[in-house]
């Protein structure tokens, strides 16, 4: 008779599940005894142990799939109390013929026991997939920019304003000084702290402390026009005083339509009014920073269409013109998060431009304005604002940048692609001291263009 | 369908909608966008070949997709 691998879970609580797992893994003896309680219950139907291993407690039931939010505070640098598990799950072995009967036990719930399979072996770096690591501190993506350095020279983002385009910003707690006002549109800075923008607003000042933001908020569902009409005002306030330096655009599509049914659309055509608007704000000498997307091949977001998922089909639209700057995101291991969109862009090849760090404590997390409404700041569109908020950096240190002197430096301070743009981190990981570096050294004339 | 119409600044916007109301569409109440050099913007509602049906209209009329965002 065949047997099959399952999973089985046990809804049984445990106290102090931690300490009792922790106990369960010392040795077989331990795991073999934990494992073998919970399969008495189950033993009439010739349910086997699979292999040695302990049960693993759970900290969430089928009836609430959502993890515990005591879990968050796991995040912290300081130890944890321990917690209940819900259920408890092991591996075991059961008769081909008896799995009906066992999937009728009440208070067990039997789950297929898969083989998985290796990433591709050639793959050039590992990738953050599902479970994702764990958030860092805004302090530690600080020091892995190396803004201190700059800091330490005065230079802290102040004096530059970054347009946010996006859900609006809270200006109850990020520094909101200008954007987008018009009849019936609600005024700058009146947003919920947990909104999208909002998160932007305070990735911006993990490299910039002093930038201020400019909020221009899309009206409802955003659309292509609602961004253009949103680019347009950035450039009405650039005539009037120069500001905003820059703008962070953490959105897009998540779908690519057939060119031969919609040859017209954002996606195919280069020329669409928003772009030539984007290029403009670019031309004014404001530098546009876009996200790269979130719909790269090994765990794109849900709601990514197959159509945009993959290499070559999940940086497309804004976010693919050679003049914006597009971002890509690792976490603090430099690692590329699985999520994060990957290149050739659909107009321009070398998309993305480079990776910046996303999966902190930012806006989101433990002890942060935004709670715990997600676990930290999260996908291509934390990373954007991180690489704003560098650019912002620069930009109060050399004010007289232009949007493609800014590009260069930050793609020649950007490490991790020995030397070579490849299609999931384009140059590499964004890193401020070295940028500010490339353009500190003396220029080809012999003058020294050394920042102060 | 939503769509963004690209004409000449130069054509008066009464032109324009008469033209865009000729093909099955009508002009919505945003405020135009200049585009550089010598364009502008506006916002309309209509069938989805629209682009196609404004091939035939005397003033040279872009129609490009109006599409929803989604955040990342």
């Amino acid at each position: 008779m065949s047997s099959v691998r399952i999973l089985l879970e046990f809804e049984e609580p445990q106290p102090e599940a931690f300490a009792a797992f922790a106990v369960a893994t010392e040795s077989s003896a331990e795991a073999i005894d934990a494992t073998e309680s919970l399969l008495d219950r189950v033993a009439t139907h010739g349910v086997e142990m699979e292999d040695e291993q302990a049960p693993v407690p759970m900290f969430s039931t089928l009836q609430e799939p959502e993890p515990m939010m005591a879990l968050a505070t796991f995040a912290e640098s300081k130890p944890s109390p321990d917690l209940g598990s819900a259920t408890s799950v092991v591996s075991a072995r059961v008769p081909a013929d008896s799995l009906e009967a066992l999937e009728r036990e009440p208070g067990v719930h039997v789950w297929p026991n898969s083989e998985l399979a290796l990433l591709s072996p050639g793959a050039s770096e590992a990738v953050d997939c599902a479970p994702f690591e764990p958030g860092v501190g805004v302090d530690r993506i600080q020091e892995l920019l190396g803004v201190e350095e700059i800091w330490a020279r005065g230079h802290t983002g102040d004096g530059i304003a970054v347009g946010i385009v996006d859900e609006g910003v809270n200006g109850d707690v990020y520094p909101v000084r200008g954007g987008y006002v018009g009849a019936g549109v609600p005024a700058p800075g009146t947003a919920d702290i947990t909104s999208h923008g909002s998160m932007c607003a305070a990735d911006v000042l993990i490299a910039a402390p002093d930038a201020v933001i400019y909020d221009y908020r899309f009206l409802g569902q955003p659309r292509s026009g609602g961004a253009l009409q949103m680019f347009q005002s950035v450039l009405d306030q650039r005539r009037i005083d120069g500001t905003p330096h820059l703008t962070n655009n953490s959105y897009g599509f998540y779908s690519v339509p057939p060119q031969a049914e919609a040859p017209t659309h954002e996606i195919w055509d280069r020329n669409h009014p928003l772009h030539r608007k984007v290029r403009e704000v670019i031309a004014s000498g404001a530098p546009a920073f876009f996200a790269a997307g979130n719909c790269g091949q090994d765990c794109p977001a849900g709601r990514c269409e197959p159509s945009s998922i993959g290499p070559g089909k999940s940086i497309h639209g804004a976010n693919s013109l050679a003049e914006v700057i597009t971002v890509a995101a690792v976490n603090s291991s430099g690692t590329r998060i699985g999520y994060s969109s990957q290149g050739p862009g659909m107009f321009e090849h070398e998309k993305p431009d480079f990776a910046a760090y996303s999966h902190m404590f930012g806006n989101f997390g433990p002890n942060r304005p935004g709670g715990l409404a997600q676990p930290f700041d999260n996908g291509t569109s934390a990373a954007t604002p991180v690489a704003s908020g560098v650019a912002a950096l620069l930009l109060s240190a050399r004010p007289d940048l232009t949007p493609a002197a800014l590009k260069s430096a930050l793609l020649a301070g950007a490490a991790g692609s020995g030397g070579q743009w490849n299609a999931d981190l384009g140059s590499g990981v964004l890193n401020a001291a070295a940028a500010l570096a490339a353009i500190s050294g003396p220029s080809e004339g012999g003058r020294s263009a050394t920042i102060v | 369908m939503k769509w963004l119409l690209t004409v000449p600044r130069d054509v008066s916007l009464d032109t324009v909608r008469r033209e865009v109301e000729s093909v099955g569409a009508k002009l919505e109440g945003e405020a135009p966008v200049p585009l550089e050099p010598g364009e502008q913007v506006l916002y309309a509602d209509g069938p989805d070949d629209l682009h196609q049906r404004l091939a035939s209209t005397p003033t040279p009329i872009k129609a490009s997709p109006n599409s929803e965002l989604g955040l990342y």
